[in-house]
């Protein structure tokens, strides 16, 4: 299984996509940062909340859409070629080969997320924020789950669907993810039939959105939420499961 | 099979958590702000009459309801079939329908860029606006303030063809600016001409709907206005600053611009007039004040 995810990386680490997501991520913390330091002081206030709040939102947002971008082909074309077959031969059950592909999508879409980061990461060293090294930490622990729940969201609909429509549902889940707790108000409140059927499906989304609060709230020393920190949590446990016993299921189909 | 014990160790772990952390009374979070909305009630004197801490409030969780009611705490069946900010008149009188501060978190702070302190303040600001509504509906023999709340159809209508005229929005932000001046410069003349040139093309292309158009905006600046003035005055308090007074550039579709309407001619009224008593029961609107 080790040398498939090593495989895996090795064929899917550029360095030129490594420097294109580290100038991205520079650019929208310089945006950010000028944008809003400009309309914060036209308020008349000052905000890190803002500056990183949005930072964090759409860093993680970007990270991902490009974990769709990496995650869309590798079953598909796994299937296609020799390998497949090959592993089989040397005893890896295809049930493993395709949790190793996933396991490389995700350590990949990792990596991507953090470089994004590096221009806000200069930016807290250099602007000196008033946040705990603690705080930071379980920040980048929840943008990095963030990444994980989205990637793994997109591998498990590249098992089952054509990589083009796994991507198309999978950037659709990202924004509808992201807007979760917006929708589910909207819905709600419009009652009836309809919004009680829309509010079941609202909850098998991603909760993004949910996960987007956690790593400001950590960030900015201001969590309390413990409610919500378990049902993310245990949604991520779940797709977990879910994606095991369906590699399972796709495998004995396959056979 | 060591992962397979981790993973449904965490999983019992996971569900330990959510089990401890389950909704079975209001959360820390949203009681603390309704305990000091009313404590900012006792301070604070609004509007003649006005007592936020006079109704009982529901906290609405989707599947399970928590009415606040001095104090006291009770588990009841959501009385409201959708989920949202509002008063509601029951039997024993009016009610003040929320959502859990999370919640409120969740739906308005979606670019992550609005602190926990300003969502905090937004929801107890929300709270005496619903909570005036539910004075007025007492305090009315005038208006249906419940049908006020539900917007007929033919009124949207009327809207929606008004929001996409560009010589309307024109008129609108002209008399707009002009209020900004009425409010700042005390220039009521340079307002009213902006208002008869507004009602004057409102009438061309109305025809038999201008006096029902007119009633319902007039309805609409009164009932929304006056709470949209409470609760920016709310707002101003928790803030310790006064919200600037600005004429918007862009014309806002939809509702929200009689709301910003409504409590700028309140403003105005402030100024030099005891209009607030008994406002509701006068049939008179914000315009008939100004003029």
């Amino acid at each position: 299984m080790k040398a498939v995810i090593k495989l895996h990386l090795k064929e899917n680490i550029k360095k030129n996509s490594f420097i294109i997501f580290a100038i991205l991520g520079t650019i929208v913390s310089l945006i950010v940062l000028f944008e809003l330091e400009f309309s914060v002081n036209g308020m008349k206030s000052t905000s890190d909340y803002a500056i990183y709040g949005i930072q964090w939102r759409i860093l993680s947002i970007i990270a991902c859409l490009a974990g769709v971008t990496l995650s869309m082909n590798v079953i598909a074309n796994h299937r296609q070629g020799t390998k497949r077959e090959l592993l089989k031969l040397h005893g890896l059950p295809v049930y493993k080969q395709y949790l190793s592909l996933i396991s490389g999508n995700i350590i990949v879409a990792f990596l991507m997320a953090l470089i994004l980061c590096l221009g806000m990461f200069v930016q807290i060293i250099i602007k000196g924020t008033d946040v705990t090294f603690f705080g930071f930490l379980m920040a980048l622990f929840f943008y990095l789950l963030t990444i994980l729940i989205s990637t793994l969201f997109i591998s498990l609909l590249t098992i089952i669907f054509p990589s083009v429509v796994a991507a198309l549902l999978g950037i659709m889940i990202i924004i509808l993810g992201n807007l979760r707790g917006t929708l589910e108000i909207i819905i709600g409140n419009k009652g009836g039939i309809f919004g009680n059927i829309m509010t079941v499906f609202l909850k098998f989304l991603p909760p993004l959105d949910s996960f987007g609060q956690l790593i400001i709230d950590f960030f900015m020393k201001e969590f309390s939420d413990f409610s919500k920190l378990f049902s993310s949590l245990f949604y991520l446990w779940l797709l977990i499961g879910v994606t095991y016993l369906l590699t399972k299921v796709v495998e004995r189909n396959e056979n | 099979m060591k992962i397979k014990r981790i993973y449904f160790f965490i999983g019992i772990c996971l569900v330990a958590g959510m089990y401890f952390t389950k909704i079975d009374s209001i959360d820390k979070d949203s009681l603390n702000l309704i305990e000091r909305a009313r404590e900012m009630d006792l301070e604070q004197k609004l509007w003649p009459g006005y007592k936020l801490s006079k109704y009982p409030i529901d906290v609405n969780y989707g599947s399970v309801e928590f009415r606040y009611d001095n104090g006291e705490i009770i588990r009841q069946k959501p009385t409201l079939e959708v989920l949202a900010f509002t008063a509601y008149p029951e039997e024993n009188g009016s009610v003040i329908k929320v959502l859990p501060k999370s919640m409120l978190r969740q739906a308005i702070n979606i670019m992550g860029d609005i602190s926990n302190k300003e969502i905090e303040h937004y929801y107890i600001a929300s709270l005496f606006h619903e909570g005036f509504h539910a004075f007025q509906f007492e305090n009315s023999d005038v208006f249906d303030i419940e049908k006020s709340q539900n917007i007929s159809e033919e009124f949207m209508n009327i809207l929606y063809i008004l929001d996409h005229d560009e010589k309307y929005q024109n008129l609108w932000l002209e008399e707009e600016r002009a209020l900004v001046d009425y409010y700042k410069k005390n220039d009521k003349e340079a307002w009213l001409i902006a208002y008869n040139k507004r009602t004057k093309y409102l009438k061309e292309i109305l025809g038999d709907d201008y006096d029902f158009y007119m009633e319902m905006e007039n309805e609409k600046e009164l009932i929304e206005g006056t709470a949209k003035y409470i609760e920016d005055k709310v707002l101003d308090i928790l803030r310790g600053a006064e919200k600037e007074i600005e004429s918007l550039d862009l014309y806002q579709k939809g509702l929200n611009k009689f709301y910003e309407r409504g409590r700028l001619k309140c403003l105005i009224l402030d100024k030099d007039k005891a209009w607030k008593e008994n406002l509701f029961n006068l049939d008179i609107t914000l315009t008939d004040l100004l003029l």
